[in-house]
């Protein structure tokens, strides 16, 4: 059982950008580190001048580097950035969320990203078939959708099991939009906002976090219950989603939960001390709405 | 130049016959489950429908499209087999499809049938859209609603397929088949059960004056008395961002492209797409109607002349939503 840390999905400063992947490289217990942007390819420039620092720094410490591109090329501008990317720097291996890079990667060290439809084991053989080997799957999919997808190959899978969940993405940015801005005159204006930037309902409730073109869940989704059940299932590679804020210790409590140091449901309560002011969820792994939890 | 051809929806066959008799040149519709991406209560067509739809459009010189364009359920992928089967055997004239599983199906067991990329699938690039075409023969793409005109030019100008754009009504503002929040607040989603912020989690209440309107757990939106109420759709409602209260993702709007048909036109595109398979006969009717004058006038070189369609617009207001980059 690996737990591996996905790509940042916020825009944080160079300063903690690189205080970040220094903190990932010396002391957070995962194999599988991935980076890259995810959300706009905007943000890439601005610390694309760190990547080669970075991952060397990543692997001298034992980490397994992976690139995760870009959730929705729009432009032959924004692939051929992506391309250069992964041409120009050492990548263990590439996550792919967008079909736009298909043609051009080694299939043999890709892996299929959540942002890639796959809900069925006709599409699932589909790729297997093109040579892929590894499957984060859609955040969205249910137990039961996950064990049909098992019964139809015992692959190498991961999912997302902590961490806000990335939940839409479009061509226009709601970040700049909420400020008076345009995406092209975004100024970087999310860089503001290390951890997205809150929408409550009228009523005062927490809706949706805005993070830059993505739209995130405000709850936190929390599977420390859950992981037992997809490792009987075969599962063996759990996601946690970087935060600003407690990685270190929530990454600690998965592996001393996962070691069976103590039971699952006191990791949730350790979770829940750890991170007092955090709504989690777990809606969608029992095929009901992602935002709630289920204590079952 | 080939004349811009009018993909006219159709939610039941009423609504089919007023389109054809309008003058589309193709209608498309669903069948009555989650096989659709506008699977909704008394709405789509039964399999006899479905015939008769077909039978009546190629009497008229219109084309049938059938839209299976939901990502397959896991544990019953026969229901999307069975409904491409039929489609095929009833005589549509092309299939629109998301799911890869559902495209290899499709592909391999009817190799003459013309494919459909559906919006859902969200192919925004030449190489994805190659991918598509590659793979699975893809016909035709229906493009996502995330392109500037000029992004759908450059693109015409690199591919070997037809292309579709939404040219009326309803308009997500999210990369459709990559958007996961009707199911993070209700448990529905399009990508797997056909809806987006379904009527069956809706509620409308009065409180302290102001009539609220709620999708599952949540308050979408609240209208005072002169106000006119909007359904709550997800993204298209109000909410607050520190001291802001804003429709911070969309407002309530329809997407309108018949002021900008010069361009669309010089867009390379080869067909417009009314969305509204939800909408009532009426609604079918004039957009219908709207849209075959304003194309014909164009081919015709008569002057723009066409009627005003705003009343059947969400929120009485219209947009060219990413069509050009100040909506980003």
């Amino acid at each position: 059982m690996t737990i591996t840390l996905g790509p940042l999905l916020f825009n944080w400063s160079d300063e903690k950008f690189l205080d970040f992947y220094s903190m990932v490289a010396n002391e957070l217990e995962v194999s599988d580190v991935y980076i890259g942007e995810v959300v706009c390819s905007k943000r890439l420039q601005l610390y694309s001048k760190h990547l080669d620092g970075v991952i060397e720094t990543l692997k001298r410490c034992g980490k397994n580097v992976i690139f995760s591109s870009l959730s929705l090329i729009n432009s032959e501008a924004e692939k051929k950035q992506q391309l250069k990317i992964i041409s120009n720097h050492d990548f263990d291996a590439i996550e792919l969320n967008d079909l736009s890079l298909m043609q051009f990667v080694n299939k043999e060290h890709c892996r299929i990203g959540p942002y890639i439809n796959i809900y069925n084991p006709s599409a699932l053989n589909f790729f297997i078939n093109k040579g892929f080997n590894g499957f984060t799957l859609p955040i969205e999919l249910s137990e039961a959708t996950i064990l049909e997808l098992l019964r139809a190959k015992k692959t190498n899978f991961e999912i997302q099991v902590f961490g806000k969940m990335p939940l839409a993405i479009s061509a226009r940015c709601y970040h700049a939009r909420s400020y008076g801005l345009t995406k092209d005159s975004c100024d970087f204006i999310c860089i503001k906002d290390r951890g997205g930037l809150l929408s409550k309902t009228l009523d005062g409730e927490k809706y949706l976090i805005i993070n830059g073109t993505q739209t995130m869940s405000s709850t936190c989704l929390n599977m420390i219950r859950e992981i037992d059940i997809l490792y009987n299932h075969g599962f063996s590679r759990f996601r946690v989603s970087p935060q600003s804020e407690n990685i270190l210790q929530v990454v600690k409590i998965f592996n001393e939960a996962q070691q069976n140091k103590f039971d699952k449901s006191e990791a949730y309560e350790k979770l829940t001390r750890l991170m007092p002011n955090e709504n989690f969820s777990n809606g969608f792994f029992y095929g009901q709405e992602g935002h709630k939890y289920f204590y079952t | 130049m080939e004349k811009l051809e009018i993909v006219c929806p159709a939610g039941t066959l009423s609504a089919a016959i007023v389109a054809i008799d309008e003058g589309a040149d193709c209608i498309y519709f669903g069948f009555n489950d989650e096989t659709n991406a506008r699977n909704f209560p008394g709405l789509n067509f039964s399999r006899e429908e479905a015939a008769e739809a077909i039978l009546y459009a190629h009497s008229k010189n219109c084309k049938a499209m059938i839209a299976i364009n939901t990502y397959m359920n896991a544990s019953s992928e026969n229901k999307w087999f069975q409904a491409v089967d039929d489609a095929i055997i009833l005589g549509a004239d092309a299939v629109i499809l998301a799911d890869i599983g559902l495209l290899a199906y499709a592909r391999d067991r009817h190799p003459k049938a013309k494919l459909h990329l559906s919006v859902q699938a969200s192919a925004s690039t030449i190489s994805n859209i190659n991918f598509f075409v590659e793979e699975f023969g893809v016909r035709r793409v229906v493009l996502p609603r995330v392109l500037t005109l000029g992004q759908i030019r450059d693109l015409n100008n690199s591919i070997s397929v037809e292309t579709e754009i939404f040219a009326f009504g309803g308009m997500c503002p999210m990369a459709e088949g990559r958007c996961y929040l009707s199911s993070y607040i209700t448990g529905k989603s399009p990508n797997s059960h056909g809806v987006c912020s379904p009527a069956s989690h809706v509620k409308y209440l009065y409180e302290k004056g102001e009539l609220v309107s709620r999708l599952g757990d949540f308050t979408i939106n609240k209208f005072d008395k002169n106000e006119l109420a909007g359904y709550p759709t997800l993204c298209k409602g109000r909410f607050r961002i520190n001291d802001d209260v804003d429709y911070f993702f969309e407002d309530p709007v329809s997407l309108n492209v018949l002021e900008n048909l010069t361009e669309v036109v010089n867009s390379g595109v080869s067909a417009l797409k009314i969305e509204g398979r939800q909408r009532g006969k009426a609604y079918v009717k004039e957009v219908v109607r709207t849209f075959r004058k304003a194309i014909d006038d164009f081919y015709n070189n008569l002057p723009h002349q066409h009627a005003n369609l705003t009343h059947l617009c969400e929120g009485g207001k219209v947009t060219t939503g990413a069509y050009y980059r100040k909506w980003r």
